[in-house]
This record gives structure tokens, sequence and C-alpha cells, in this order.
């Protein structure tokens, strides 16, 4: 049963395609909140696609209902108030920048009055070259194209966006700027669902991820519920002239901490803490053995350890499978 | 239909360099040169014409100008963007009949074109034609523009690439003569395809393709098996570009509306066609 916040419900999801022996989704059942960001995490050919292409109205779920705001994805209520990025932006080449996104606008069917004043903000929103708004697309690089994709995307300031793999393509500066852009996003109150290989910005952006593997969920997590968990920590600090002690020092942190040491040099030390509070402890530790700390950081993101918790375990059942399945062949040979 | 859809592909098909080139010369430089040529002793019948060659310049300017509407219609795989278009706030249909009359309209401004420079040249004049038969040209032509094109969307929104081949080579054969009156540019039947007819008698091809190569292919009834064939073929060419002279039929009473409806009823059965492609169509974006 649907929550009554839930915006976008997804339930036992189907869909098969032509040629193909296993199912794209495989009974998929989904909620996505209002005002929240959800991410969709797997490896390629998991079927994220597949699910954003049914989201959209793309491809006809062959099993399942989907509903937006209580509506089919198809409804024009619905598409009024979407946004979409596909992974590979690919439009009219023969268009300029702000002509494309004049047509977009003119498509959505807003006011036609704003049109040129709408295109020239989105465009500056997403910090595309003043040189660039009259140049043909077709002449643009990947990280331009998914520029003016995502400014197409938010024409009309929709209150649903659907992106998938938004930063793809795009220079370091880039990325930021679409970071900065989906805060602003989630700030107002829109509904986004992601699809990105970047686990950090996964991890920045979203409130849930789903974790996809051969077209079904095989995990929920909530970012905020899973932010401990145990991780390396890795202490950079300056280099003393006194090695012998550094060692000594270090010692007296696990021992008082209850962490393991795992390596330990000139400049650094690499700690395993089993949770955040774990960490802030030696963080202290370290500064009240005066030892003069520069940084400490995770090595890893929690959906790192997430990702790999939930891959991990994916293989495990699949070598079991595997070892029950050779098991079973050897039997039927005696 | 979509205004936006409309405009902005009529605006497309106008910026392709190649299609314009093609309509400069099928709408202005054909009938001038007809105009410049229509004293010659071969010019004075409206019936010598060549169909071969008129479906070929034909085929060439049907691949060009539909290029543009093509694009957006047919599966494209990574270079398709219809999924940007089809999850805005419109009718799949509203897009279909957009296409569509852009295609007409472009289309249908060079047939005028021509029609007009032609009457304006007096070649029809020359020909005996009245103004009636002109008036009714004209919108003959027209009704041929829209059933045309509707058979063109139609074709590009077919579920492949082969299929989308097909569909033109088979609409090249079916057409050439029902829009443009090319025919007053290339060689005339009197001195191209008797001269080719003969050749081929003497050749004794004609003589061999009746006795060995048909019923190889057809087997021993090979003359009936073509004919059959023929005969569907002629079917087939009449959906994808029906024949009428509406000066016929509304020239004689009671008037005979059959010819008249079945454009009608082409043009609505190639549009309802697309219109279900379309619905049923889905849009995969990038392989997942």
């Amino acid at each position: 049963m649907a929550g009554e916040d839930s915006l976008i419900v997804v339930e036992d999801l189907i869909k098969a395609y032509q040629g193909r022996q296993e199912l794209a989704i495989h009974g998929i059942s989904l909620e996505v909140k209002e005002g929240e960001c959800f991410g969709l995490l797997g490896p390629n050919g998991a079927g994220k696609t597949t699910l954003m292409g049914c989201l959209l109205g793309l491809l006809t779920p062959d099993g399942g209902t989907i509903s937006i705001g209580g509506l089919d994805p198809n409804d024009f209520a619905v598409r009024e108030i979407i946004g979409f990025l596909p992974e590979r932006p690919l439009f009219e080449s023969w268009m300029t920048a702000q002509e494309f996104l004049e047509y977009h606008h003119a498509l959505s069917g807003l006011d036609r009055s704003k049109r040129k004043q709408d295109v020239e903000n989105m465009l500056v929103r997403v910090d595309l070259d003043r040189d660039a708004w009259q140049r043909r697309t077709g002449k643009f690089s990947r990280g331009m194209l998914q520029r003016l994709g995502l400014a197409q995307a938010l024409i009309g300031h929709p209150r649903v966006i659907f992106l998938d793999e938004p930063g793809s393509g795009m220079d370091p500066p880039g990325v930021a700027l679409l970071r900065e852009v989906l805060m602003e996003l989630k700030r107002d109150g829109a509904t986004i669902v992601l699809n990105s290989h970047h686990l950090d910005e996964m991890e920045r952006i979203c409130d849930r991820v789903a974790f996809i593997k051969q077209g079904q969920i095989r995990a929920i997590k909530s970012m905020s519920e899973e932010s401990d968990y145990p991780h390396t920590l890795r202490v950079r600090f300056a280099e003393r002239n006194d090695n012998g002690s550094i060692n000594d020092l270090f010692e007296i942190v696990t021992r008082d901490t209850g962490a393991d040491l795992l390596e330990l040099d000139f400049r650094s030390a690499r700690l395993a803490v089993t949770n955040s509070t774990m960490a802030a402890l030696v963080i202290r530790k370290c500064i009240e053995q005066n030892i003069e700390v520069q940084s400490a950081s995770p090595e890893s993101t929690s959906l790192e350890h997430l990702f790999k918790e939930t891959a991990g375990g994916l293989l495990r059942v699949s070598n079991e499978q595997n070892d029950l399945s050779d098991n079973h062949k050897e039997d039927n040979q005696t | 239909m979509n205004k936006t859809i409309y405009l902005t592909t009529t605006k497309k098909i106008i910026k392709h360099k190649f299609v314009m080139f093609m309509f400069f010369v099928i709408g202005i430089v054909a009938p001038l040169a007809m105009a410049l040529d229509r004293k010659g002793p071969a010019a004075t019948s409206i019936e010598g014409w060549d169909p071969f060659a008129v479906s070929a310049l034909f085929g060439i300017l049907v691949v060009t100008a539909t290029n543009a509407v093509g694009n957006t219609l047919a599966l494209g795989g990574r270079t398709d963007y219809m999924p940007l278009i089809v999850t805005r706030p419109m009718h799949r249909y509203q897009f279909v009949i957009a296409k569509w009359m852009a295609l007409a309209t472009v289309v249908g401004t060079v047939s005028v074109l021509q029609h007009v420079l032609l009457w304006l040249t007096g070649a029809y004049t020359s020909w005996g034609l009245t103004n009636d038969m002109i008036s009714m040209l004209l919108l003959e032509r027209i009704l041929s523009v829209l059933s045309v094109t509707a058979v063109l969307t139609l074709i590009y929104l077919l579920p492949t690439q082969g299929m989308i081949l097909s569909g033109i080579l088979a609409f090249e054969l079916a057409t050439g003569f029902s829009i443009f009156a090319l025919n007053l540019t290339v060689p005339l039947k009197e001195t191209s395809s008797d001269i080719f007819s003969l050749l081929i008698d003497i050749l004794g091809i004609s003589d061999w393709a009746k006795t060995t190569f048909l019923p190889a292919i057809f087997g021993g009834n090979a003359s009936q098996s073509l004919t059959q064939y023929i005969t569907v073929l002629d079917k087939v060419c009449g959906f994808l570009a029906p024949q009428f002279h509406l000066y016929d039929i509304f020239s004689v009473h009671p008037i005979r509306w059959a010819p008249f409806l079945e454009i009608i009823t082409n043009i609505l059965i190639a549009l309802a066609l697309a219109n279900l492609i379309m619905n049923a169509r889905e849009y995969h974006y990038d392989v997942d």
C-alpha cells in the first residue's frame, strides 16, 4: 500500500524485451516521496535505464503499475510537471543552443512572452558560454551537450526530474555546477530520480538509493540511516623528527579508542574504526597526543561501502547458487 | 496538430540545402525549361513521358526531402531524440499530423509553384488545356501531395530501417507522375521508350525473359504468376500514390465520387496507421 506522501509509486513492475530470455525488470516495487532525491544504483545492464524509461512512459511495462501523483506516467498532467535528461543527449544538430531551448519551451506549452528571458536564464544557470548560445548543437562537445540537456530538463521548473547520468562527460566545474543545481532543486522541493555511477555525487544528493541488479531491487538504503558504518580512517599529520615516538603515540591512540592500526608511515596512518563516533575519538586522541593532524577522512564513501556490501552479498549468493548447481550436476552424473 | 513541431520541421526542411536545390530544379527550372522548349515537335503530347526517368528523379527528391522529417520519425537508436519530444505535454498524434503537414506544406508549395509557372508561361494553354482543366489540375496536385506525404509519414514510422528502405523504394516505384510534371524535362516516351523496346526485341532479351528467365523464377506458369504479382503491385502502388483525374471526375454526370473518396480514404488510412505505430512504439534512449 502506497504511503500518503508518496509521489511516485511502482508496484510489481515487469518488463521484458523481445529476444532476451531474462526479464529486464523483474517485479520492482518502490515509492519515492515528494521532495525526495531517489538514486538508482547498479551495474551496467541492471535495468536502471529500463526502469527510468517505464517511469517516463517511454516503455510500456509488461506487468505491474506505475503512478506519478496518482496518475499514469503518460498523463498530460504528469508530463507538464516532469523534466528529463537522457544519458546521451543528442539533439536537433541544426539548431543553436538558444533555438533548442526555445523549441522545448514551446513544446512545454509555457508562456511565449517569457520564452526569451526564460531560455537566457536557463543558459546562464547551466553556465554555458555565451559564445555558444548561437552555435549549432551539432558542434557541441559532450560536456556542453550535457549542460544544454540539463537546461532543457529544467525548463518550466519541473516538480519531478529524471536524470540519467547527468554528470557524464562533464568537466570538474560542470560536475560542481550540477551538484549545485541539484542541491538547489532539492531546496526548492523538487522530486529527483537520479541514475548515476558517481557514488560521491549520489551520496551528497540522494536521500535514498535503490541497488538494482538483474532487474530486481536488492536493497533500498536511506543515506541518513546508513551514515555510521565500519570504515577505514586515513589520518594525515605533520612529519615528526622523532620517528620512534610516533609509533608509541599511535599505540596509545589505538589502545584508548579500540581502533585497529592498519598502516603507519612518516606522515599518515590508516585505522579501522567501527563507526563515526570512534573515528571522532581517534582524531581527538591524536590531538591530545600532540600529533599535528592535517586532515582526517574516511577512505571510502558510505555508498561505496553499501555498494560493496550489497554487491558482495549478491556475489556470494550467486557463487553459492553456482556451487549448488555444480553439486546438483555432479549428483546427476553419479 | 502541434504548431511548434510543424514550424520547426518546415524550417528544418527549408534549411536542408540539397532539398532546396532539388525543389529549385523541379519547381522553377523544370517548368521554365519546358516553357522554352514547348514548341519542339516532341513535346506536343502531355502523355509522352518516360515514367522510369521521372521515377528516378522523383526518388532522389523523395529521399532527400523526407530526410528532414524521417530522421525524427524513424528509429535511430542512440541518435534518436524522440524521448525528449514524447515526454513533453503533447499527444503523439499531434506530432504525426504536424510532421505530415510540414512535409505537405513544403512539397505542396513547390508543386503549386511549378503549376503556376507552367500556367504563366503558357505551357498549359499550348497543350489545349482549358481554365477549368488547369484549376482541377491544381486541386489534383494538392490532393496528391497530401496523399503522398501521408504515406511517406507512415513509411518513416515503420519499425526497422530495412522496412523503411523497402517502403521508400516501393513508394518511388509507385510514384513518379503524381505531384511533379517532371515528364516535361525528361526524354519523351515516343523517342526513348520505343527505342528501348526495340533494342530489347532486337537483342532477343524479351524472348529470353519470357521463355527462360521468368519460368525459372516463377515456375512453369510464369506469365500467370507474373500477372498476379503485377496486379498486387498495382494495388500497392494505388495505395502509395493513387492516380485520379479530378477534371474527368467532375465533368461527367452523375459525378463519380469513388476516385475522390479513394484518395481521402488513403490519406486517412495512412495517418491512422502512422498514429497506431507512433502510439505503440517504445523509445529506448539508451542500451541499459
